[in-house]
Parts: C-alpha cells; structure tokens; sequence
C-alpha cells in the first residue's frame, strides 16, 4: 500500500469552486479504501526561505512514497525545488491535480520541468479536453489520466418535498418552467448573452419561462488578450440590460451558499451555462446541478463536453466559435435548444434517476473508488519532461504575461487557437 | 416629466473621454501623496455616473466633456475646489455631491449642485457570523472617541470573529501588508472585546467571508472621502451594514433618480428644493490663497498636512456655529 502525502494551501482559493473542490478532494483521498494518508500538510504561498525549508525537511523525514498536490495556488515549484535541493536522493511520485490555471502557470511549470525529470509524475486532469490540451505539451502521454473533481452528495441531491416547497416560495406553477444558471456573472461565462437568449424565447413562448441566476458579479474581463475591466463594470451591464426585461420572470437571486444552491437547483427544470472562460477545465456548477437531477443546456467547451459523457440522454451541447472578438457559443442553436427544452419538465422519478447516475460518477465516494483504483496501477518511470511546445507556452507567458494571447486590433491569437484547440473540438460520444 | 437621459446614460462621448480625464489626473506630489494616503477608499469602481474625484482636477474644464460627475470627495478635497474655484465660469456641468455637504456650496455653484443618498435594499442589521471593521487611523476623519464609542458597541455582540480593515498608511505599505503599529493599536482598542480579532488587509478576505458578514464602517463626518471604495466592495460581495449613519434621507430635495451600484444598494440622487443659508463670508477667502498653507491657486495644497486639514476643519465648525 502507497504511503501518501497530501499538499494543499492552508488559506482558502478565492475561487469558491476551487475552495469546494480542494475540501472535495482531500475527503475523497481519505475516504479511498487501500490508500494510506500518512498526513495532510500545508503549503502556502509567501513562506520564506527558513518556512519552506522546514517544509521539506518534514517530507523528506517522513519518507511518503507519494506526494499529491490536490490545491491550484501557490504553485508547487518552489516546494519541489526545494525537495530535490536538500535531499536530490529522496524522489516520491509527485501526482499533481491539474486546475484551469495550468496555461496560466505555464512559466512556473517550464521552470520546474528540469528537476520534475528527477521524479515519476503523474497529471489527474478533470476532464478529456483538458487531458488532451495537457498531453499536447508532453513528451510521454502515459502520465495523464482523468479523474473528475468530487461533488459533496449530501449537499448537492434531489429532494421532490424541497422541490415543491421551494416552487411554491417562488410562485411557481407546475407549468412554469424555470431555467437556472449558477456560477460567476462575468464576460467570459456569457451570462449576458444567455440572459439576451432567454428574453427572445420568453417573448415567443408567453409568461411560463423562467430564467433566475445566481452567483458574484466578477468583473474579469479577458486577461489573456490583457483586456481589463475595472470593478463594478459587468454588474453595471445587468443594470442596463435588465431595464428591457420582465423581471419577475428573469432575475438575479444573488450569492447563494451551497445549500440555498441545492434548493434552487432542487426548483429549477433545466441548468444552462454558457461559459467559454478559458479556464473552464471541468464545471463544478454543472456537476452540482447534475447531482440533483436537473437537465442540462451547456457550451461545448473544456470540460464541459464531459457530462455529455456522464448522462448523454439530458446534456445538449452548444458548440463554440471564434465571432467579434470572443469565443462564443452558437447562440442561434441556443435558442432552439432553449424553445425544445422548454415544457418538458422531468418526472420526480427522472430526476432521482438522474441524480443517482450522476451520484454514480461525480461524487465524493465516487471519485474515491477512481482513486483507489488508480493507485493500484503500476509505478511510473521518471518524468520524460514537457515538449518544445509546452517550451513555446511558458516563454510566451514569462515574456507578456500580462496579454499572452492577443492579436493585432485586440484579437486572439493565431496562438491562442493552437494551444486551445482541444477546448474547441466537438464532443463526440 | 424631464427627460433625464443625461443623468440616467453615460453618453459615448463621455465614456471615450472619461478614461482620459481621469488618467489625465493632476501630477503634484501633493496629490499623488493623498491619493496614496486614502487609496483603499479611493480606488476607481465602474458606475455610469462618471464618478471622479475633484482634488484630482487640476482645472475645471476638463469637467466640460460630462453632463454629471459624481464627486466621491469628503469635505476636505471638496472645500478645497470650491476654494481654487469660487465660480463656475460657465461651467454647465451638474455636481452630484452627498448631500450632507449642502450647506457648504458656495452660491454661484448652486446651480450646478444635485445632491446623492446612499440606500440599501437589504435588511440593516440582518445577523452574520463575521463582523468587519472598517476605519481610516486620521485622528481628525475618525477621531479616537468616535472609535471607541464604536468598538463599545459591539462589545456586546457574538461574533465568530471581527476583521478589523485598517487603514491610513501610505499605500506601499498597506497593500499586502498589515502595519505593525496599526495592528497594536488595534489591539490596544479591542481589548474591551472578548470576540476574536484580528486585522486584515482588503485582498486577504474571501469573497464568501464577506457575503457573510456584517460591517461597521466608522466614517463620521465624511472628511477625507465620502464615497468610499471598501464600502462599496465590501456591500457589492455581500455584506450588510450594521450602522446607517451613511444612509441619510434628504426630506429638503427632490428625488430624480435612483442608480444602483451593487447588487445590494444604490444612489438616490435629487436636486436640491433650497439650500441653507450661507454664512458668505467663508468664501470669500482669498487669504487662504495668500496664507503659508496655500502659496497660490495654481500650486498645490499639501492635503495630507495636519494644517490644511485642521484649517478645514475650523471653517467646518465655524460655519456650523454660524448656522445654529
């Protein structure tokens, strides 16, 4: 039996996703039936010199055979460096969760590569598309597998007495039909475009659609092109826009916390995100959302695609393109979409069925079979190193960090389309 | 009823220009200094009112390009342009000004006053589990008295925990860092308190800890700044205020407009029905000009010295007298 050690950062990710799924994660380690967590240690980002010595000392005195970095932030370069300074003998398999910021960290990741050669690696991607952009930057395409983040069950459930109570709440009839997005409202989530979407199908189908959101408004624009927005700008774009709108039937219900979530989504009939975030690398509101039973409208982009995999019957894709400037998604087929999902309201059955099946596949205890089963396989051989491409990447990043991506005129780049090919790529079952 | 569009819109000119202008801000160190010493309040937030800060102009007509500003200035800055500038000249811009500074509009720029008033749509005082602290270490913006009044309030309460937002140090210092003399007075000033406390910069806060938490701000008279960029971003992600001195209802202005600006609160901005009587004489004060603490208009004031700020205060409580 492997002896591990788990890394995670001590101070929560300002991401809540990445908050929910670092807890997540590290509950689905423990519960992992033949895996044997020596310990759980903290490393934060701003240690110093003296800190992060004491760090490795104490991995490299309790000699675990695997060290799993489970956090996105910091990144754990400086850690590894340290390990392979005070002890270059002493080399655990170093697994590595991979967040959406692995483009992002790029220049932290090529400057590791020399001494991650020193050590077997192994990459857990969340997703298919985000394996196959990582593989893309790898010389040995055998270290990457996908395991996909862990959802709590007994948070995120269908509950048919919730349904009706909550429905009731918000007036509600059994022919109404409520449409539900949950996540951040920023530019790169297309949460105003959907909300344009659902004002044309609202007017073609009367007073039963329903569209409410819920989440921060986050005003990051598109750093990859250096495109900035200053506070309160996307939140001031709601304003605008909601001035057209029927606002009993299309809302903002503000910040929810988990369990406020779980009853909306307990309520709602559908889930719909269009987010084409460049670091969309799994979905956790999806997830959540599937987790209570509900149908899903979603972009075809990163790891969205993959719950098409998970309940091919109730996830519709919406494929993506390069238009004005932005990735986004086909918002003429969205409507379709939106008007032949409308009415059809699952049974309380469907959705117990649902939500099992993605219990099945997405939760806590689910991703702890996949772990376990995973550390049975056999021992990697040391880390054949990132590609000249991934090269390309993080000299890109370390030279304009600030606009890696961007274009004569404000558009993407050339470049910006080779590395996230993967992203765009249809689903295919 | 009157078209308002010029209020309610930002029209493209001015978002084109707007940009410009306040990236054009004035260059004096003095200025740059103040900006510095209040820049956790001061930081730019997006709102359609095209909100600016006046000591940051350095000549009005620059102010020419809007139909509106908003003036996030306290008292402080805000005397000073009504001293650098006793006329409009022509001026057709509106002000929208707090409303609490009515009575120091010097009569020719009454015309171009509106007034603003903070309101929350949420429920005042609706417990959570933090409670944040927000106040700026000037003896004259937050006076040591008003702060321990404050903290005496609370002693009473149950908190999880109180997160003490300080701030009052040069920007530099202040960003990632806690400075080690505030954290001891804070200390010092909690000691009536048997909830924990600690103090914190803005960026060490979870957005998910502010949305559940309750906030104090202690900002009394409005002096250094009145809209306030930790306010706004603390009620944006969620907090709810647990005092309302800051939401001051105008009964002696007509309400035209209301513009939110979070999710959680707005601005009601109205014209003024009358403005009190001025005591004249406080602006015709040439002699300022002339004085050590300011050597010309044209040269800049050194905001952050104690001198201009105690000589602004004097006129304050001189014109509060003269109005009682």
């Amino acid at each position: 039996m492997k002896d591990i050690i788990l890394v995670r950062a001590k101070k929560e990710s300002d991401w809540v996703s990445c908050k929910s799924i670092v807890s997540n994660l590290e509950a689905a380690y423990l519960n992992a039936a033949d895996v044997k967590i020596s310990a759980t240690i903290y490393f934060d980002s701003g240690l110093d010199e003296y800190d992060l010595h004491s760090l490795a000392q104490k991995l490299v005195q309790q000699e675990a055979s695997e060290l799993v970095f489970i956090d996105h932030k910091p990144h754990p370069g400086r850690l590894i460096a340290k390990l392979h300074q005070i002890s270059p003998k002493y080399s655990p398999q170093l697994t590595f969760h991979i967040f959406g910021d692995f483009v992002l960290e790029s220049a932290a990741w090529l400057e590791l590569n020399p001494i991650l050669q020193n050590y077997p690696v192994r990459f857990i991607c969340a997703s298919d598309k985000q394996k196959n952009l990582l593989d893309s930057f790898l010389n040995d395409t055998q270290v990457t597998t996908v395991i996909p983040f862990p959802v709590q069950k007994d948070i995120f459930y269908f509950d048919h007495k919730e349904r009706s109570q909550v429905r009731q709440q918000l007036g509600l009839t059994d022919n109404d039909f409520l449409f539900l997005y949950t996540g951040r409202a920023s530019l790169q989530k297309n949460v105003l475009e959907l909300t344009r979407a659902m004002m044309n199908c609202a007017s073609l189908l009367g007073n039963n659609l329903y569209f409410y959101f819920a989440g921060p408004f986050d005003d990051l624009c598109i750093p990859y092109k250096g495109f900035e927005n200053p506070p309160g700008v996307y939140f001031q774009r709601w304003m605008k826009l909601s001035k057209s709108l029927d606002l009993q039937r299309i809302r903002y219900i503000n910040n929810l916390e988990a369990n406020e979530l779980r009853r909306m989504c307990n309520a709602a009939d559908c889930f719909i995100s269009l987010s084409t975030h460049n670091d969309e690398d799994f979905g956790m509101s999806p997830a959540e959302a599937l987790m209570c039973g509900l149908q899903t409208i979603l972009s075809d982009w990163g790891g969205y695609g993959g719950f098409k995999k998970i309940m091919p019957e109730h996830t519709q894709l919406i494929p993506v393109s390069h238009q004005t400037m932005r990735i986004l998604p086909d918002l003429a087929l969205l409507q379709k979409k939106i008007l032949m999902t409308f009415g059809n309201i699952l049974t309380n059955e469907q959705r117990e069925q649902l939500s099992r099946k993605a219990t099945e596949s997405l939760s806590v205890e689910s991703v702890s079979k996949m772990l376990a089963k995973l550390s049975k396989t056999k021992s990697l051989s040391l880390f054949k190193g990132f590609n000249q491409d991934f090269t390309k990447l993080g000299l890109v990043f370390k030279s304009t960090p600030k606009a890696p991506f961007v274009a004569g005129k404000g558009d993407y780049s050339d470049y910006y389309f080779k590395i996230y090919q993967p992203y765009f790529q249809e689903t295919v079952l | 009823m009157n078209d308002l569009t010029w209020l309610t819109e930002q029209s493209k000119d001015e978002i084109y220009t707007f940009n410009d202008v306040i990236h054009r801000a004035s260059s004096y160190d003095s200025v740059i200094n103040f900006q510095g010493y209040i820049y956790q309040h001061s930081r730019y937030f997006f709102s359609p009112l095209n909100q600016i800060y006046l000591y940051l102009i350095d000549d009005i007509a620059s102010l020419a390009f809007f139909n509106k500003v908003f003036v996030r200035d306290g008292l402080l800055t805000l005397k000073l342009f009504f001293l650098r500038h006793p006329y409009p000249n022509g001026l057709q811009t509106k002000l929208i000004i707090n409303s609490r500074f009515k009575k120091f509009v010097p009569r020719p720029w009454q015309e171009n006053i509106l007034f603003y008033n903070y309101k929350f749509d949420g429920q005042i005082k609706e417990k959570k589990k933090t409670l944040l602290i927000a106040y700026h270490l000037d003896s004259l913006h937050c006076p040591d008295e008003v702060l321990d009044k404050a903290l005496n309030s609370i002693s009473n309460e149950s908190y999880d925990e109180i997160l003490c937002l300080v701030t009052g140090m040069p920007k530099t210092s202040t960003i990632d860092f806690v400075n080690k003399n505030i954290f001891s007075k804070a200390t010092i000033t909690a000691k009536n308190i048997k909830i924990p406390f600690r103090t914190v910069a803005l960026n060490e806060i979870n957005p998910r800890v502010i949305a559940n938490s309750n906030f104090l701000e202690i900002n009394p008279y409005h002096f250094l700044f009145s809209d306030c960029f930790l306010r706004w971003f603390l009620l944006y992600n969620g907090a709810t205020p647990i005092n309302d001195e800051w939401l001051l209802n105008d009964n002696d202005a007509k309400k035209i407009h209301e513009a939110m600006v979070s999710p959680f609160h707005s601005v009601e901005i109205s014209e003024p029905k009358k403005f009190p009587l001025m005591h004249d004489q406080m602006f015709d004060e040439m002699d300022f000009f002339k004085s050590e603490i300011v050597p010309s208009r044209n040269q800049s004031v050194n905001l952050c010295s104690d001198t201009y700020k105690r000589y602004v205060q004097s006129l304050v409580h001189s014109h509060a007298k003269n109005n009682q």
